[in-house]
């Protein structure tokens, strides 16, 4: 058995981190430690950061969110950032232990002088003397940095290795992988300076604030309003950004993300990305502090079907560590056309073997070193509907349907938007604002009631 | 064995020995597994003091593991925090047991880093008694920190200073260096004493040389770089100040402490900044250029005065970088504090940077998009499972009064129509969502019992039956409280209920009677705009489909409150064409027979009376407070109690349904304001979250504005939480889009509740600031020009007076728009340098 291999076995597992020796910030450069996805210990780049003292601080960000709760802060997250190398970019990941802001570090090609010598997505660690070194990285002179440790590491594996066991979440895994789906649907809403940034970021209530406030372009800045307009971008618990602060000085402008509003939308997702030019840092917040992303269920309609399974298996043999995923040329390549592409990446997200880029509106390779698609699979509410499906629970007639589970009876009802809506109570607590309900799931399942319905 | 189980109840500690004294390995054995079953079962105790003590002699006197005695101990239900440790090892030596050191160290694992006080002194005493190192995980680090100022009650006695007792701790060396690494434990070094005993006694060791000073400096400066919640990094600054390192130890830190006056929190950055500043030329200017054009974007203000003084002197004694350091100096021209950004470009000027004056360009005017309508109302509701989706997403959870019309202009439709299967799909929604009916007297006039009544009644045609009493009772009392007309009308004594409950609950009683009726066409009431509001032409329509079909008094009654005010004659004349009675109605209302305008007061009430000897809430409610009374017109009867706004005392009279108001009377903002102004008011003066939001709403409705909407916008200014200045400012800038603010009053009353101490001025910088971002500079300035009179004029101008001067210096340069400020010009004359008459000087010359 391969040693830094996660293992994921049910759906609350334990995350075992192997790193042949703790990152270090060393005369020599910056030596980060990966351990997981395709090999082991793999290594994916030597050269140097061009900014050093932006990149240590999106770095630190990077890390910092993903040791951080931001609802209900009881003791820190625990899991590591990952770092995909792509084809000339380098990104680090991380995802809160509340399940409920995901940090995202782009470094681009202005950013880094050197190569990408492997391909895939890893663990990389980051302990506590490598921020106290990070932060003191000061100056412009270009840093060395290796992502994954050289040779001479791996022959000269001594007493040093460094092993953690941590609690990986079913919930956690969901919640990265809808991610992924959610922000697809995303547009940019404004950009601002980093100067006006600094100060609109400064004036938003603190941490303990969860008041649901919304964000117009105003002039050269944001102004914070009440109720959504169109243009508006949701801001919930907004002291969530605060993980931002440290890039805020290195950086050229903020631009903002999100969903289309309307009048009396509920509250949204958004994303707030500082571009420093050699690099990009992105916050993407769930609709509410309290809400994580993995109970989101934009994803759930798409796994209750098959066919976009196999469109997804085919799709994803044709993924080649590009930076970003060029839809036209793989639906030349796998003869599907561009919608079911589409669909078939957003099943992919799920998987985590893609992720969603907002700044460059496209999907890029990124294989997580989880299972994440198990956990979305075995979401609770699809599997309450494969349930009820094939009890034969669902009566449809027409547009409505009935479901019966237990002593209740539920209606189902579609909508001029191709959503469900339900009379049961978990969907008049969300209103289809985290996915459908399982009733609805259920009926969609049984689309075809030559199959399922008797 | 009956007797140990009794002894380990009692907590006989002694007893519980002395039986394991006479047992031999096998027996103990034997003994510890019904241990286990018997701490099992009891899981309903709580082990703790001397009763823990006994389990964990009898635990280590019985099992055969460390793994299984440490989940015996660690269960949540053994605490182990006062357990006496000594009889504990004494059985262990006793019997010979050798994991004792692995005991201790898997407790510490299991150790919770939110309580780590819990068991920490147990677990310490079994590691001191074994001699092994302490194991360096979070919790047990943190235990160590608590236990720095918190003793086990037995020790407190004999308990040593901690200095002797830290000098001989043997934990200290492990430990120590984890102190500067583990999050957030700063916090649990400071409590207890003032908080400074433990930077106070590693200070000592360090003199004494029992610790590494070296060690101890960077230690700090490395939890200062890494950051943490700055209640947690204070004993760390106290730590830093007490060591106060030489010019030496500083030079050869330089970099970390620039990295810390750049980026690091507020006092974190002074200290850095004091220190730096301490050690004089020994920092390279380059290094100091980087940091200080970070700082001087700082909000702090102290922190950036500092460091331009810094680079003035600097720049004197360094002639040769005086240019470099003068375009840093400019970097501070851009602050957002006026009286920073023009010392800053003083500064600048004296060092010989020239900077390129941009030349503002003045625009007279606001310039705010246009203001969007009202949204209209949400189609109407047309089937079943729709209605009853919406039912049971809106039970329980509050109902807006959108929702609310649109399912009761469902309901009647439907019920009429579909009855059997609305019954069919809503009986079962309103069980599981558990609606009852909640019959007795207090409830009769409650909208959301009736509501349920209603919805019941839609379900269960039993249901409907038990009710028709009730409403039967409702609409007669209601009877004299008819609406119309309003004057020349035996007055009725002023109604005992508000005005929303009135309305409401007859309007559900009549809906009530009405889901027995046959095509009902649906309510008159029906909002045609998000508001509450209904089109004029609308209502004739419905009123023309209706033809000889009974008109609902209530309905008729609520849709006329609905409308717009104003007079509207070539509809008048329709309406009179139709020949009905509700014809007549509305073309009357049309007409100008609508609701009278009331007359209305600015008073400001004291608090309400003390209750008993001992009254908590009398003391935490504001002392003044100014609010609108207002009454009908003479020689108009109020029967509901829609133009009566008495000027209750702080403290008194509140209604509830304050939801409903807006809808009640969308056309009538004015009035509606007086009667929700109490509850605005709570937001600035007793911290209510969220009670200005209604702001917005009444911008977005009709009708004159007056004092009451005027002085709930300056109340909402000063409101404690964002969210609510929030929507006060969208609710200024909506009333300003369209033309509806009067500024200049928002603005003196402002002032006025400001002078009179009401609320606090300094919040109110913000949203105007965020006014001027928006837009509205003309709207703020005039808003300024209106509030700073009072403010000037009061005896110690408020805090906050000065952020308020500069911002209406901005906006007058702005729009290059004068208007007179009395008592700015004796503020000027006062003279000085105090920041209100620099502020004042600054207005003063953008109005000449």
């Amino acid at each position: 058995m391969s040693v830094g291999l996660p293992t994921v076995c049910a759906v609350n597992a334990v995350q075992t981190y192997r790193y042949l020796q703790p990152s270090a910030l060393r005369a020599a450069g910056l030596d980060l430690q990966t351990c997981g996805g395709p090999a082991a210990n793999p290594r994916f780049f030597s050269g140097f950061l061009t900014t050093p003292a932006a990149a240590a601080a999106g770095l630190l960000a990077v890390a910092e969110v993903a040791r951080t709760r931001y609802h209900q802060p009881v003791s820190p997250a625990s899991l590591d950032p990952v770092v995909t190398g792509s084809r000339d970019r380098l990104r680090f990941e991380s995802f809160s232990g509340c399940c409920g802001v995901y940090a995202r570090m782009d470094v681009l090609p202005a950013g880094f002088d050197g190569d990408v010598v492997g391909h895939g997505t890893t663990n990389v660690d980051v302990n506590p003397p490598l921020r106290e070194a990070l932060a003191r990285v000061g100056g412009i002179e270009p840093l060395h940095a290796a992502v994954g440790p050289d040779d001479l590491t791996v022959s000269t594996m001594d007493g040093a290795v460094v092993e953690k066991k941590v609690p990986l979440p079913g919930r956690w895994l969901r919640g990265f992988a809808e991610v992924q789906v959610l922000t697809a649907g995303f547009e940019p809403r404004a950009e601002i300076p980093a100067a006006e940034a600094t100060a609109f970021l400064r004036r938003l209530p603190g941490g303990t604030d969860r008041s649901v406030l919304w964000a117009v372009p105003a002039g050269r800045t944001l102004r914070l309003t009440s109720r959504p307009v169109p243009g508006a971008v949701c801001l919930a618990g907004a002291g969530r950004l605060a993980a931002l602060r440290g890039l805020l000085r290195h950086a050229r402008v903020l631009r903002v993300y999100g969903p289309a509003v309307r009048p009396g939308s509920p509250a949204v997702p958004s994303t707030w990305e500082l571009d420093t030019g050699a690099l990009r840092l992105s916050l993407t917040l769930s609709p509410e502090p309290y809400r994580g992303f993995s109970g989101e269920g934009a994803a759930l309609v798409a796994l209750a079907g098959d066919e976009v399974v196999d469109d997804a298996e085919l799709v994803g043999a044709l993924l080649s560590w590009d930076p970003t995923v060029d839809v036209a040329a793989l639906a030349e390549a796998s003869g599907l056309p561009d919608d079911r592409v589409r669909a078939a990446l957003a099943q992919l997200g799920t998987a985590g073997r893609v992720g969603y880029d907002v700044a460059d509106a496209g999907y890029f390779h990124r294989v997580m070193p989880y299972d994440a698609g198990r956990a979305e699979r075995d979401n609770p509410r699809l599997v309450g509907a494969r349930v009820l499906a094939e009890r034969g629970a669902v009566l449809r007639e027409g547009e409505h349907a009935t479901v019966r589970s237990g002593e209740e009876v539920y209606r189902v009802r579609r909508l001029p938007d191709g959503t469900d809506a339900c009379t049961c109570r978990w969907w008049a607590r969300h209103r289809g604002q985290r996915g459908p309900c399982k009733h609805a799931l259920a009926v969609s399942m049984v689309a075809a009631p030559a199959e399922v319905g008797a | 064995m009956t007797d140990f189980f009794e002894s380990l109840i009692r907590g006989d500690v002694p007893a519980v020995r002395s039986v394991l004294d006479g047992l031999d390995e096998p027996a103990r054995r034997a003994l510890g597994e019904e241990l286990v079953a018997h701490v099992r079962r009891r899981r309903d105790n709580w082990w703790w003091g001397k009763e823990a003590t006994a389990l964990a002699v009898a635990a280590v006197g019985t099992l055969s593991t460390a793994t299984k005695t440490a989940a015996l101990l660690g269960r949540r239900s053994v605490m182990l925090r006062d357990a006496d440790p000594e009889p504990v090892v004494a059985a262990a030596r006793q019997r010979g047991v050798t994991w004792l050191a692995d005991l201790a160290s898997r407790l510490a694992e299991r150790m919770r880093r939110d309580e780590p006080w819990e068991g920490w002194h147990f677990t310490a005493a079994l590691l001191r008694a074994e001699n092994v190192p302490p194991p360096t995980g979070d919790a047990f680090v943190a235990g160590w920190a608590h236990a720095m100022w918190w003793q086990p009650l037995r020790d407190r006695q004999q308990a040593a200073p901690l200095l002797d007792r830290l000098r001989t701790d043997p934990f200290l060396d492990a430990l120590l260096p984890r102190l500067f690494e583990v999050d957030g434990i700063g916090a649990d070094l400071s409590l207890g004493g003032d908080g400074q005993a433990v930077p106070r006694a590693l200070t000592a060791l360090a003199v004494e040389g029992r610790l590494d000073r070296a060690a101890l400096l960077d230690g700090v400066l490395g939890r200062l770089l890494r950051g943490d919640r700055p209640a947690a990094l204070r004993p760390f600054l106290a730590l830093h100040d007490l060591l106060a390192p030489t010019p030496d130890e500083v030079t050869t830190r330089t970099t970390a402490y620039l990295r810390l006056l750049a980026d690091a929190p507020g006092p974190v950055a002074t200290t850095a900044q004091r220190t730096l500043r301490g050690v004089g030329d020994a920092v390279e200017v380059e290094a100091l250029a980087e940091a200080a054009r970070a700082v001087l974007t700082r909000p702090e203000k102290g922190l950036v005065r500092a460091q331009l003084s810094w680079l003035d002197a600097l720049a004197r004694q360094r002639p040769d970088r005086e240019a470099e350091i003068a375009a840093v100096l400019a970097a501070g021209a851009d602050h957002q504090a006026a009286d920073l950004r023009d010392r800053a470009l003083a500064l600048a000027e004296r060092h010989g940077h020239r900077p390129v004056r941009s030349v503002a360009v003045r625009v007279a005017g606001d310039e705010l998009p246009p203001p969007m309508p009202a949204a209209a109302a949400p189609p109407p509701i047309t089937e079943v499972d729709e209605l009853v989706e919406e039912v049971s997403a809106l039970v329980g959870r509050g109902w807006p009064a959108s929702a609310l019309e649109r399912v009761l202009d469902g309901l009647v439709r439907l019920a009429s129509t579909d009855r059997e299967r609305l019954q069919a799909a809503l009986s079962p929604v309103l069980r599981r969502q558990q609606v009852g009916a909640y019959d007795h007297p207090w409830a009769v006039f409650n909208v959301w019992v009736q509501l349920h009544g209603v919805l019941l009644a839609a379900a269960e045609p039993a249901e409907a039956a038990t009710r028709r009493d009730q409403w039967a009772a409702i609409l007669s009392e209601s009877l004299t409280r008819k609406l119309r007309p309003f004057w020349r009308r035996r007055t009725v004594e002023p109604a005992r209920r508000s005005a929303p409950a009135l309305v409401y609950c007859s309007r559900l009683a009549e809906i009530g009677q009405r889901l027995d009726g046959r095509d009902d066409p649906g309510l008159l009431a029906a909002p045609t705009s998000a508001t509450g509001a209904i089109d004029p032409t609308a209502l004739y329509e419905r009123l023309a489909a209706l033809g000889d079909r009974p008109v609902w008094r209530w309905d008729l009654a609520q849709a006329l409150l609905r409308l717009p005010a104003g007079v509207d004659e070539a509809l008048a004349a329709k309406a009179a064409a139709l020949g009905t009675t509700a014809g007549n109605e509305l073309a009357g209302w049309l007409r100008g027979d609508a609701l009278p305008t009331p007359v209305q007061r600015v008073v400001t009430v004291g608090r309400r009376d003390r209750i008993g000897s001992y009254d908590y809430g009398y003391d935490r409610l504001p002392v003044r407070r100014t609010v609108v009374a207002t009454t009908p017109p003479e020689g108009v009867a109020d029967p509901l109690g829609l133009l009566t706004v008495p000027a209750q005392p702080v403290g008194r009279g509140h209604h509830g349904g304050d939801e409903l108001w807006p809808a009640l009377l969308p056309g009538h903002r004015g009035l509606v304001a007086a009667h929700l102004l109490p509850e605005v008011a709570r937001a600035a003066q007793q911290d209510v979250r969220e009670a200005a939001t209604v702001l917005p709403v009444l911008a977005e409705c009709a009708g004159p504005g007056g004092p009451a909407l005027d002085l709930a916008l300056a109340y909402g200014l000063c409101a404690r939480h964002e969210v609510d200045r929030v929507a006060t400012l969208d609710a200024l800038l909506m009333l300003a889009a369209a033309g509806d603010l009067d500024a200049p009053a928002v603005g003196a009353h402002l002032g006025a509740l400001a002078a009179d101490g009401q609320v606090t001025l300094t919040r109110a910088a913000i949203p105007l600031r965020d006014a001027v971002a928006a837009g509205g500079r003309l709207s703020t300035w005039r808003l300024l020009a209106g509030a700073l009179p009072a403010l000037l004029a009061a005896p110690t101008p408020p805090r906050g007076t000065p952020d308020l001067l500069t911002l209406a210096a901005e906006t007058a340069g702005a729009t290059g728009v004068r208007i007179e400020v009395p008592g700015l010009a004796d503020v000027v004359a006062r003279g000085g340098g105090s920041r209100l008459v620099t502020e004042a000087r600054r207005l003063a010359s953008a109005l000449s």
